[in-house]
C-alpha cells in the first residue's frame, strides 16, 4: 500500500513538474554588455550586446568571420519595457547573468539621475551586484561597435582594461553596481571609471564625477589629472612615478611603485576642520636616463626622493583642487576620516559636509622611499 | 536403511564402482565414483594396502591404513554426499569408512583478473573449497583462525565455510551470519554471487551488503580486522561481511605503498567516484538551468558547440551514457580476440562520427567519457555497478529540476545510505554514526604507528 502511494507521489512529482524552468544554453541570448544613452528623440536608448556563439572563432577554423556580437538598440521610457522590446528582434531571450559591463553616457547622466536608472539592476536578481559600471563622453554606440583586437567583445574589453588598475595609476579601480547603489543610498559623491574611443581603440580615459546630492553627472576628471585620486582612495598598488629633467638635474627617471599607504588625520581647532594626508610610497628605481648617477654612493637618492615627494603632493593637490574648487563635492570620500576622527563634530555638521569640505584646509605630505635600484648599474667606478 | 541395503542399491548404480575384496573371513566392499576420483590414489593407497595386508592378529580395515585419515560414517545421507565429493567408501561388516580420494579437476592458482594490484600477493582463489582454505592458511597461519562448515539451502547442495579469527570477530556478527545462512530457503545456489544475494537483507538497495573478493591476502586482512569470510564450494569468490562504504574504496595497494602517496591516490579515488556519479548530471543542470554559474567564456563556447544539436541536452547525455554502458557490456561478453574491436568501433562511432554529424556536442562527449573513466577507478565491481545506476537517477533528477533536483536526489541517497546496515553494521560507519577516532583509515590512510629501532 505504501509502495503504491510512493509510486503515485513519484509519478505526480515527475509528471506535474515536467522539466521545470528548463532552458537550454543555446536558446539563451547571452548579453555581455549593456549601454544606456539618450536617443535622438530625447528618449532613453538602450544597447544590449548579444553574443553570437556561432561566430566565435575556433582553433581549427580561424578564417575571418562576422563580428561575434550583435548590438540590439531599443528606445523607450522605461528599461524593462526596452528589454522586452528586444524579443521583437531577437529569437533568444536575453540572459543577464553573464553581464560584464554597464556603460552610461555623460549626456544621459546629465539628464536623468542615476538612482532611477539603476533601479532595475539592483531590483532584479538576474543582474549581479558585481557588474562594473563605466561612463563615456562619446555616444555609447561608438564604443559598443568597436572591434577590439585581443578580446572579442567591446563590453568585455572595457571591463578587462579597468583590471589593470595596479599597473597604471591613471586607471581607476572598478566600480561595481553594488558599490554604486551603496554610495547613492549614502548620498555620497563618487567617480565612475571613464572610457573613450581614441583612434579606433577603446581606452580608459579619466573618470566621471557623480554628485551625491542629485545623483547626476557633474564633471569629468581628465586622464592626466587622475593619479591623485588613487592616493586619496588609498588603493595604490602599483604604477610608476615619472620625474622629468625639469624636476631633477640628471633625468629623466622613472620610479616603479611597489606599495603605498595613505594616512589621514583630521583635527579640529576653533571650529575649523583641517586635514593632514600622509602618503607613504615605496618605490624602486625603474628606469634611469642619468647614466652618471652612482647608486653605490650613499645619499644618491636624496634628490630623486625630494622630486618624487613633490610630484605626488602636486598630483594630490590637483585632484583636491578639482574636488574643492571646481566641482565642490567630496568624491574622494574624505568624509569618512572626518567621521572617524571627529565623530562629535561630524554628528552635528554632516548635513553641510559639502560646504565644509570646500573650505577645509588639506595638507598633503608625501614620503617616497627608494628601496632598490635594480640588478645592474652602468656606472661601476 | 542399513549398510546392506545401501550396498545393494549402489551395486545397481552405474556411476558407482563396487569392488569386493576378500579379507580374512569377510569381504570388504570398496565403493567409489570413477568419474570424480583419483584412480592412482585408490590403487596405491587403498587397494594395494588392503590386498597386501596380512597381519593375522589385527584384521580390521582401520589398521590397514597408517597415513590416510579415516572417517567413520553412520548415516546413509553422509555416505551419499561423501561419494559425491569424491571419497572412497569401504564397507566392512556394518562399519563404513571414508577416505579422501578426490579427483576433481580444478584450474591452477592464478592471479584474479577482476582485481588488479601492483604490489603484494598475486594468488587467487579457485573453485575448490579445500584449496581455498589452504590458500587462506598461507596468508594467515594462526591457531585463532577458525572454520565452521555449514551447508546452505533446503537440500544442502551448497557447502559453505565461514572463517573468522577468534577474539577478533564480534560474536553478535557471527551469530547473525550463522542465522542468515540457516535461513536460506532456496534449493540450489550455484555461485558466490547467488549466495551473496540470498544472505542480503536490503534486497531493494543498489549497494552490496557483502564484499566479494578473489584474493586470499585480502580475506586474511579482513579476517584480522574482525570480519567474517564466507567460502562457497565451487566458487572462487569469497564473501566478506560486514561491509561499509569506506571499506569498498580500499585496496591492498593503499597499504603496500608509503602513506602520503597512497592517501593522495585514495582521495583521488573518492573524488573520481563522486565525479563518476555526478559529473554528467551537474553538466546537464548547469547548461539547461543555471547558465549563470558557468564562467562566461565557457558558457559562450558551450553555447557554440551545442548550436545545431537537434536533441535536448538531457537526451544527449542519456544516449551517450547508454552507449557507453552498451560498449562496456559488449566488451565483457565478446571473446578476448575480438574485444579490442569494440573500443575501436566505440571510439570512432562516438568520438568522431557523432560529433562530425552534429548529433552530439563534443563537450558532452568529454563529460560522459570522463565520467566513464572515473568509474573505472572504483575498486569494487558491485559498487561500480551501483554507482552507475545511481548516476542515471542523478541524470533524471538534474534534467527534471536542475541543481535543486540534484540536491534532492543526493538527500534521498544519503538517507538511504545512512539507514542501510550490513550485518548490523551501519553502512557509513565511521562517518555516520560519527566516530572520528576511527578516521585514520578512511579518506586518507595515516601512517602505521611504530616504536623501537634507532633514530637516525
Amino acid at each position: 500500500m505504501t509502495l503504491k502511494y510512493f509510486f503515485c507521489l513519484v509519478c505526480s512529482a515527475v509528471l506535474l513538474s515536467g522539466c521545470w524552468d528548463i532552458k537550454e544554453i543555446e536558446d539563451v541570448g547571452i548579453v555581455t554588455g549593456l549601454a544606456l544613452d539618450v536617443s535622438e528623440e530625447e528618449q532613453l536608448l538602450m544597447i544590449n550586446q548579444y553574443v553570437k556563439p556561432g561566430q566565435i572563432p575556433t582553433q581549427q577554423d580561424s578564417s575571418q568571420q562576422d563580428s561575434p556580437y550583435q548590438n540590439l538598440e531599443s528606445t523607450g521610457t522605461t528599461l524593462f519595457e526596452m528589454i522586452r522590446e528586444n524579443s521583437l528582434e531577437s529569437n533568444r531571450p536575453p540572459n543577464y547573468t553573464h553581464l560584464k559591463s554597464i556603460l552610461f553616457s555623460t549626456k544621459l547622466l546629465e539628464k536623468e539621475p542615476l538612482n532611477q536608472l539603476i533601479d532595475l539592476y539592483i531590483r532584479d536578481h538576474e543582474f549581479r551586484r558585481t557588474v562594473p559600471v563605466f561612463i563615456t563622453m562619446d555616444p555609447v554606440q561608438k564604443i559598443f561597435n568597436a572591434q577590439p583586437e585581443k578580446e572579442l567583445f567591446p563590453s568585455i574589453q572595457i571591463k578587462e582594461l579597468s583590471e589593470n588598475y595596479h599597473k597604471n595609476n591613471t586607471n581607476p579601480k572598478n566600480l561595481t553596481i553594488g558599490d554604486m547603489s551603496q554610495y547613492i543610498s549614502e548620498r555620497k559623491s563618487f567617480i565612475i571609471p571613464g572610457m573613450a574611443m581614441i583612434n579606433g581603440n577603446i581606452k580608459s580615459y579619466g573618470a566621471g564625477v557623480i554628485s551625491g546630492e542629485t545623483s547626476q553627472y557633474i564633471g569629468w576628471i581628465p586622464l592626466e589629472k587622475m593619479e591623485g585620486i588613487r592616493y586619496l582612495h588609498n588603493n595604490v598598488e602599483g604604477g610608476y612615478l615619472y620625474l622629468s629633467e625639469k624636476d631633477i638635474t640628471d633625468g629623466p627617471v622613472v620610479l616603479e611603485i611597489k606599495g603605498a599607504n595613505s594616512k589621514f588625520d583630521v583635527s579640529l581647532s576653533d571650529g575649523n576642520l583641517s586635514m593632514r594626508v600622509d602618503v607613504e610610497v615605496t618605490t624602486s628605481l625603474g628606469e634611469d636616463w642619468g647614466v652618471d648617477r652612482n647608486v653605490f654612493k650613499t645619499g644618491w637618492e636624496k634628490e630623486i626622493k625630494k622630486a618624487a615627494d613633490k610630484d605626488i603632493e602636486d598630483k594630490v593637490d590637483v585632484i583636491l583642487q578639482i574636488a574643492q574648487k571646481e566641482l565642490k563635492t567630496d568624491f574622494a570620500h574624505l568624509s569618512q576620516w572626518a567621521r572617524i576622527h571627529q565623530p562629535d563634530y561630524w554628528k552635528k555638521h554632516k548635513e553641510e559636509w559639502d560646504e565644509i569640505f570646500t573650505q577645509m584646509d588639506i595638507d598633503v605630505q608625501a614620503d617616497v622611499s627608494i628601496k632598490d635600484f635594480g640588478t645592474q648599474n652602468f656606472n661601476m667606478e | 536403511m542399513n549398510v546392506k541395503e545401501f550396498l545393494s542399491q549402489k551395486k545397481n548404480d552405474d556411476c558407482v564402482t563396487v569392488k569386493t575384496i576378500p579379507f580374512d573371513s569377510h569381504n570388504i566392499y570398496v565403493l567409489y565414483m570413477p568419474s570424480i576420483t583419483d584412480m592412482t590414489k585408490i590403487q596405491d593407497s587403498i587397494l594395494a594396502p588392503l590386498l597386501e595386508w596380512n597381519n593375522p592378529e589385527d584384521k580390521t580395515v582401520d589398521h590397514a591404513f597408517s597415513a590416510e585419515p579415516l572417517t567413520i560414517l553412520f548415516k546413509t545421507k553422509d555416505m551419499d554426499s561423501h561419494l559425491l565429493n569424491g571419497y572412497t567408501l569401504m564397507l566392512e561388516n556394518e562399519t563404513v569408512y571414508a577416505v579422501e580420494t578426490c579427483g576433481f579437476h580444478y584450474r591452477a592458482v592464478s592471479e584474479p583478473v577482476s582485481e588488479m594490484t601492483l604490489r603484494g600477493a598475486r594468488d587467487g582463489f579457485i573453485e575448490s573449497l579445500e584449496e581455498n582454505i589452504k590458500l587462506l592458511r598461507v596468508h594467515l597461519r594462526s591457531t585463532h583462525l577458525k572454520f565452521e562448515h555449514l551447508s546452505l539451502g533446503l537440500k544442502a547442495f551448497t557447502h559453505v565455510t565461514i572463517a573468522y579469527v577468534e577474539d577478533e570477530a564480534n560474536e553478535k556478527l557471527l551469530e547473525e551470519v550463522r542465522k542468515r545462512i540457516k535461513a536460506v530457503k532456496e534449493d540450489y545456489l550455484p555461485d558466490g554471487g547467488v549466495v551473496e544475494q540470498s544472505l542480503e537483507k536490503n534486497t531493494f538497495s543498489l549497494f552490496p551488503e557483502l564484499q566479494e573478493t578473489e584474493r586470499p591476502a585480502k580475506v586474511a586482512n579482513a579476517l584480522a580486522e574482525g570480519k567474517v569470510a564466507i567460502f562457497v564450494e565451487g566458487s572462487p569468490s569469497v564473501l566478506l561481511a560486514p561491509v561499509t562504504l569506506n571499506s569498498l574504496f580500499q585496496t591492498s595497494d593503499d597499504y603496500n605503498f608509503k602513506w602520503i602517496p597512497a592517501s593522495l591516490i585514495r582521495l583521488m579515488r573518492f573524488a573520481a567516484a563522486f565525479l563518476a556519479v555526478m559529473l554528467p548530471s551537474i553538466y546537464i543542470s548547469l547548461i539547461s538551468f543555471h547558465h549563470g554559474l558557468i564562467p562566461t567564456d565557457l558558457a559562450i563556447s558551450i553555447s557554440k558547440t551545442r548550436e545545431g544539436v537537434p536533441i535536448p541536452s538531457f537526451m544527449e547525455a542519456f544516449i551517450m551514457q547508454m552507449t557507453i554502458e552498451i560498449l562496456r557490456e559488449a566488451g565483457i561478453r565478446l571473446p578476448k580476440p575480438i574485444g579490442p574491436a569494440v573500443s575501436i568501433v566505440g571510439a570512432i562511432v562516438i568520438g568522431e562520427a557523432a560529433v562530425t554529424a552534429g548529433i552530439v556536442s563534443p563537450l558532452m562527449i568529454i563529460v560522459v567519457a570522463f565520467a566513464a573513466i572515473c568509474s573505472f577507478t572504483i575498486v569494487d565491481y558491485s559498487l561500480s555497478l551501483a554507482l552507475r545506476a545511481v548516476s542515471f537517477v542523478m541524470l533524471f533528477a538534474a534534467a527534471m529540476l536542475g541543481i535543486y533536483g540534484l540536491i534532492l536526489a543526493v538527500f534521498i541517497l544519503s538517507i538511504h545510505l545512512i539507514r542501510l546496515n550490513s550485518f548490523t553494521v551501519p553502512y557509513l560507519e565511521p562517518f555516520a554514526p560519527y566516530y572520528p577516532s576511527r578516521w585514520k583509515d578512511t579518506l586518507i590512510r595515516l601512517r602505521f604507528d611504530k616504536e623501537g629501532g634507532s633514530d637516525e
